[in-house]
């Protein structure tokens, strides 16, 4: 039987009409993918006219076998080894200057939240505790807008040529990312022990040394092994503008021709990248 | 002890959870604080144990106004007042040995208490103070291993470490089960008569109040509404203490605005 309806109902049902501003971003995002199109003159088909094809075929070709002749191996083991110094270093660097700041850039540490309702308030200590946080913000914010790539060409400009310029570019920049996400990290801290620590009379070091350490420590730990396995994959990149590593020879190697030795150097990274992965995966395990 | 005159609190949400309440504490009393959820017993604990600020009205403890206090003076403060929470008040991934440690704190330097993390310190003093709250075995197990009873045991035992002359519990068995929630009222209250301490507690079950405090303060909607002996609690009061009033405000949802999601950092960038 099927139920009645009166037009009346049926015009007071409420109607969907959608979000104006979804809709206005939808067209914006669509707009944007063909100017861009248009703009950088993508031509997808180029890539199966012949020429192309020949040329992708030749690349394929040169590939195989990759190299592995002793000579071959002996010439870059070291630079394999240091590709692996360059990430291990640059991250380190990257934590030394990233966990301090990551301190002085979260707010609930500084001033935000109920844990500082008894603060003196007065202007000055307003900007006592605000001040550093905005500032180290702002010093994370433009470590972490300037690209690895644009690091390293600075230091090798102020360095020279080796692994020193590629570890300082991976610290600094890298340092960025890890400080805003440890902040990041720090203001998600559950604040009930917190609050308890504080009622023992603890002060603010000690609430951060026995209540946001201990809690961060996981994510820190996970975050920070992450980065180290991007760290590595850029520190094979870092040799392309001179800075070291392994980035060296295969840019060499793609140069002459080689490519059999490209993709050798190319597989190495991604073993090594791999097994970086998998030591990071047992470390978490084993801390969280 | 205390003297709590026109106190009101009011959150930076604009809910207030306490309004014009006066309060006399005398030295060594034993007071239960009753009322339904939403009454303001929490906020009431996080004022007396000054880690908020009244918006209106003094607060003294010892005759000092804890508005006035600021730095070390609020820290010694604090640490002369020990507060038991209902529940998460403990680091779970901190070994139970640097939870009740932690007690110390209002008395190390910040170097000691790093120092103690690396290699526990004073550890006598944290097993003397398990052994009387019955988990001397515990002392070096993770935190978050233990049972939701134990835990607040191990609250216990960091309130003895801290030895305050004052000791708030803010619904400490809230959590728990009756048998082992008027255990542990039972090990508060012997506690405070062997070192004639003063004891607050915030109970939501009455009959534990009635039976085991000489002084019952009820509050209801942030005000008090009896103030004396249990026997002077009459049914009616009681039947009005536990009807119409909102539960969805607590105090613990308005305090802190965000919630904490822990994050997957890996997509974070």
């Amino acid at each position: 039987m099927a139920i009645p309806m009166s037009p009346s109902t049926a015009a007071s049902s409420p109607k969907w009409h959608g979000s104006r501003s979804a809709r206005f971003l939808g067209l914006l995002f669509l707009f944007a993918v063909v100017a861009s199109y248009r703009l950088t003159e993508v031509k997808p088909l180029v890539l199966f006219e012949t020429e192309a094809l020949a040329n992708l075929w030749a690349f394929a070709r040169g590939m195989l076998p990759p190299a592995h002749s002793l000579a071959f191996l002996q010439t870059i083991w070291r630079p394999v080894l240091e590709t692996v110094q360059i990430a291990l270093l640059g991250t380190l660097l990257a934590v030394l200057i990233g966990f301090p700041l990551s301190l002085l850039a979260s707010s609930t540490i500084a001033f935000a939240g109920p844990l500082h309702d008894m603060e003196r308030r007065s202007p000055l200590v307003w900007v006592g505790t605000r001040l550093p946080y905005v500032l180290s913000r702002l010093l994370l914010n433009v470590l972490r807008a300037i690209p690895e790539l644009v690091w390293a060409l600075l230091f090798v400009r102020a360095l020279g040529l080796g692994a020193a310029p590629g570890i300082m570019a991976l610290g600094v920049s890298y340092s960025g990312m890890l400080g805003k996400v440890y902040a990041d990290i720090l203001e998600a801290i559950d604040p009930a022990p917190l609050e308890a620590l504080q009622s023992t009379g603890a002060s603010r070091l000690q609430m951060v040394l026995y209540g946001w350490l201990p809690q961060m420590l996981p994510n820190f730990l996970g975050y920070t092994l992450y980065r180290w396995e991007c760290a590595l994959r850029a520190s094979a990149l870092m040799g392309f503008v001179g800075a070291g590593g392994i980035g060296q020879h295969i840019e060499l190697s793609m140069r002459m021709f080689e490519y059999h030795e490209a993709v050798s150097m190319i597989l190495i990274v991604f073993a090594l990248s791999a097994i970086v992965e998998r030591l990071g995966d047992g470390l978490r395990r084993r801390i969280v | 002890m205390y003297t709590l005159k026109g106190v009101s609190k009011t959150y930076a949400n604009g809910f207030t959870a306490l309004r014009d309440l006066d309060l006399h504490i005398a030295v060594g009393e034993r007071v239960a604080f009753i009322g339904s959820s939403g009454a303001g017993k929490t906020t009431l604990f996080r004022l007396l144990n000054c880690t908020l600020r009244p918006t209106a009205g003094t607060l003294t403890v010892d005759n000092v106004d804890s508005t006035k206090l600021h730095g070390r003076h609020l820290r010694q403060m604090r640490r002369n007042i020990g507060t038991i929470y209902q529940q998460h008040n403990l680091v779970p991934r901190l070994r139970v040995m640097h939870n009740v440690l932690a007690g110390h704190l209002g008395r190390w330097s910040a170097a000691r208490a790093f120092l103690s993390l690396l290699h526990p310190l004073e550890l006598d003093s944290a097993a003397a103070a398990l052994q009387r709250v019955g988990l001397a075995d515990r002392i070096f197990q993770r935190t978050d291993q233990l049972s939701g009873g134990e835990q607040q045991r191990v609250a216990i035992a960091r309130v003895l470490l801290q030895d305050p002359s004052i000791i708030l519990a803010d619904e400490p068995v809230a959590s728990l089960d009756l048998a082992l929630a008027e255990n542990i009222v039972r090990l508060l209250i012997d506690l405070a008569e062997q070192q004639q301490k003063t004891l607050l507690v915030s109970l939501h079950n009455v009959r534990l109040a009635l039976e085991y405090f000489p002084r019952i303060v009820a509050l209801q909607h942030g005000r008090p509404v009896f103030d004396g002996k249990p026997q002077g609690l009459s049914t009616a009061t009681m039947q009005r203490l536990f009807t119409d009033t909102p539960a969805h405000q607590r105090p613990e949802d308005t305090l802190y605005g965000h919630s904490h999601v822990p994050i997957d950092c890996r997509f974070l960038t």
